[in-house]
């Protein structure tokens, strides 16, 4: 479903890369978890899937669905079926939270030539899909993300993700700022999603997330590559014993090569 | 020798103008607009190198070619417009309201049924016919109140015509009053026109009011500017309570000059609200006083500016007594060429302690070729005082932009509902349910046209 090869990516205007060289491939229905220290390159990675244009690709490609997806705009890439919940979510004043999710909900489905859902569909499912994260009705009522707290701007990435029913759903550390009953519902939420045709990348810090969501596959992002791909004892060993030892690793590895 | 060449012509054109205005005035009325004009002209004409002209460019006002708009004219132009407008058709609609509507600035119409007795809502041109010694009084009063000023005694030589409102001692209307004023440039003209209006609200003690005030420039394909002067005097006595509502949607061409003062006594309180839109230059000057201890002054305002247009809004806000509070949020939205101005003057004098002065200003910049100065100035004269005042300007947020895309928006639609986004705040501002919905559905108009710029 999706292919990176030898991805390397700058901030837009500036040469030193960040990621530098990353390879990645999803399967349909597989759930990725990439873990990795602060500034690894996690949030950068989410951010070129969604088609930020705020970084510029030096070198390599990401096909996603057989599409090259460096070439589409950041709403093509939504229709396609790419969803990012950000990491920090933008607070828009002025942006009723209702509209926002309607209008975002039917430009979609237009661009996937579905039909429109009507105000009294679309009502039901959001009904739906807030009781299950346990968010309240007058959420909606509110600008979007617009004085919300941590957990908040997280539930409504997820109530989103819901309504906009993605191929590939990619969570930037959606499980920080949540607390522990949320961090439930929300995990059983992602768990009721989990369909043999969608995908997941789970970007997260703590193993905590994955106790919740049983990943097929464990990758550890560190200075702009994928340095290790393992499966859930990744994450275990990582929580236990810090990144520290990748340290080690990877000098290693380089002295290896030389 | 240029500069008194220009001046000698505008003087002779001024004095031109004075002439057609009705001759069979009242005595007072003749020497009270020679006296003006004397003063008007006594006047050196604006010029950039004044501070406070710095930005603003007034000399289509001296080099036009300007008639006075007519009174007879305008009846004729009104009745054959006023079935094809549909604006008008809505403005006309709304129910239950107080309504005077004027054209080319002559009054038209009024409805005013069911006005409590004593209270006023009339044109002064009638009034000086039932009651020539209250229009007198007040024409008096008016001219000593400030240091002269060369388009306000302008205004006072050749006013044409306006509303005069007075609320008895603790009357409350419990309807709004819609002040309409429609403008458009005769069938036949190749010249511009000028109409000065006049305004009076004076609110005794404990009255209360709603005002719209809605000024439309109709025909907007007609590229002959029209010129609109007016003058509003506001008077809150203890207690009185005015919100006043203000829109403005001139044509691209309009010249729209509007010089405002508000005097508000003891525990009086002012809400006002501006929306300007329109005008090729479209300047709107604030003064407001807060004469009586307690009074409160809470001012919103937005303007939207798009093509060559400029809008000016100058306010300055004088605290005089103690414990007298200003609140103020202004926002512009500035796209192409166009240009905007905001000066949030406020002053607080010596004896004003336990005043409490806030001011936002926060514009929006849609291109690098659009212009928006803002220059909020404090003139703080004691200590005892909590004021705070800031002004930013940006431009749409890319991050944000990237959100709405990565939800599956359009980039244009995604800078059409961030646009719309800024402007929000300052229409929910707005509480009358009928002059929100015209005010809002207006200015989204205008955001959506400068939306669709953008996508092409
Ligand atoms: N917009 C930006 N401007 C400047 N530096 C950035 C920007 N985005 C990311 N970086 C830098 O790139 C590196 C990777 O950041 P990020 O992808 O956010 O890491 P992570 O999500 O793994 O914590 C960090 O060193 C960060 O400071
Ligand atoms: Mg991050």
């Amino acid at each position: 479903m999706l292919e990176i090869r030898d991805l390397t990516v700058a901030i837009d205007g500036e040469s030193t890369p960040i990621l530098k060289g990353l390879n990645l491939s999803i399967n349909s229905g597989k759930v990725h978890a990439i873990m990795g220290p602060n500034g690894s390159g996690k949030s950068t990675l989410s951010h070129v899937l969604a088609g930020h244009t705020g970084y510029s690709v030096l070198q390599g490609s990401i096909q996603f669905m057989g599409q090259d997806l460096l070439v589409l705009a950041p709403e093509e890439r939504a229709i396609l079926g790419i969803f990012l919940a950000f990491q920090y979510p933008v607070a828009i004043p002025g942006i009723n939270n209702m509209y926002f999710l309607k209008e975002a909900c039917n430009r979609i489905r237009q661009g996937r030539h579905e039909k429109s859902l009507d105000a009294v569909d679309f009502l039901a499912q959001v009904r739906t899909h807030l009781k299950q994260i346990g968010l309240d009705e007058s959420f909606l009522k509110r600008s979007l993300n617009d004085g919300f707290s941590g957990g908040e701007k997280k539930s409504n990435e997820i109530l989103q993700m819901l309504m906009l029913q993605p191929k590939l759903a990619i969570l930037d550390e959606t499980d920080s700022g949540l607390d522990i009953d949320a961090l439930q519902a929300i995990s059983k939420v992602i768990n009721q999603q989990r369909t043999p045709q969608r995908s997941w990348l789970l970007v997260t810090h703590y193993q905590r997330l994955l106790s919740y969501i049983q990943p097929d596959y464990v990758h550890i992002l560190y200075k702009g590559r994928i340095v290790k791909t393992g499966d859930h004892n990744l994450a275990l060993r990582l929580e236990k014993e810090g990144y520290g030892w990748l340290q080690a690793e990877a000098t290693h590895t380089v002295e290896g090569h030389d | 020798m240029v500069m008194d060449r220009q001046q000698a012509d505008w003087q002779a054109h001024c004095q031109g103008l004075l002439q057609q205005i009705g001759c069979r005035e009242a005595t007072w009325l003749k020497d009270w607009r020679h006296q003006h004009l004397e003063q008007a002209l006594a006047l050196s004409f604006p010029n950039r190198r004044h501070e406070i002209w710095r930005y603003t460019d007034m000399t289509a006002w001296r080099s036009a070619d300007l008639s006075l708009s007519l009174p007879l004219e305008a009846l004729r132009a009104y009745q054959n417009t006023i079935h094809k407008e549909t604006v008008l058709a809505q403005l006309l609609k709304m129910p239950s309201v107080y309504r005077a509507v004027f054209y080319n600035g002559h009054l038209q119409q009024t409805h005013t049924q069911d006005l409590p007795s004593q209270a006023i809502i009339s044109n002064w041109t009638t009034l000086l016919q039932q009651n020539p010694e209250l229009v007198q009084d007040i024409c008096t009063r008016l001219q000593y109140k400030e240091s002269a000023q060369l388009f306000k005694s302008l205004n006072y030589a050749l006013m044409q015509d306006g509303l005069l409102i007075y609320l008895p001692k603790g009357v409350q209307l419990k309807q709004p009053i819609v002040m309409v004023s429609l403008h458009k440039v005769g069938e036949k003209s190749t010249a511009p026109t000028l109409s000065c209006n006049q305004h009076w609200i004076y609110l005794e003690e404990g009255a209360k009011a709603v005002v719209w005030q809605v000024s439309i420039g109709l025909d907007a394909q007609n590229n002959i500017a029209y010129y609109h002067n007016v003058a509003t005097d506001i008077q809150l006595a203890r207690g009185a309570q005015l919100t006043h509502y203000q829109l403005q949607s001139h044509t691209q061409q309009a010249q729209h000059l509007s010089m405002q003062r508000v005097e508000l006594q003891r525990d009086s309180q002012l809400e006002q609200h501006s929306i300007a839109l329109g005008g090729r230059l479209a300047r709107q000057e604030d003064q407001i006083i807060l004469q009586g201890e307690g009074a409160q002054a809470c001012v919103s305002g937005l303007t939207v500016t798009m093509g060559c247009q400029q809008v000016d809004h100058d306010l300055n806000i004088q605290h005089i007594a103690p414990h007298t509070t200003s609140k103020t949020t202004c926002k512009a939205i500035a796209a192409q060429r166009s240009k905007s101005v905001f000066k949030g003057g406020i002053h607080i004098c010596p004896h004003a302690h336990g005043t409490q002065a806030h001011l936002q200003n926060t514009n929006l910049l849609l291109d690098p070729t659009a212009e928006i100065n803002t220059k909020p100035e404090l003139n703080i004269e004691n200590n005892d005082v909590q004021c705070s005042h800031g002004a930013v300007v940006g431009s749409v947020d890319q991050e944000a932009k990237h959100y709405l895309q990565s939800r599956g928006l359009s980039k244009q639609e995604a800078y059409r509902l961030l646009v719309n986004a800024f402007a929000k705040d300052r229409l929910q501002a707005i509480h009358h349910p009928s002059i929100y919905s015209v005010t809002e559905q207006m200015t989204l108009d205008k955001l959506t046209r400068i939306a669709e710029l953008n996508l092409s």
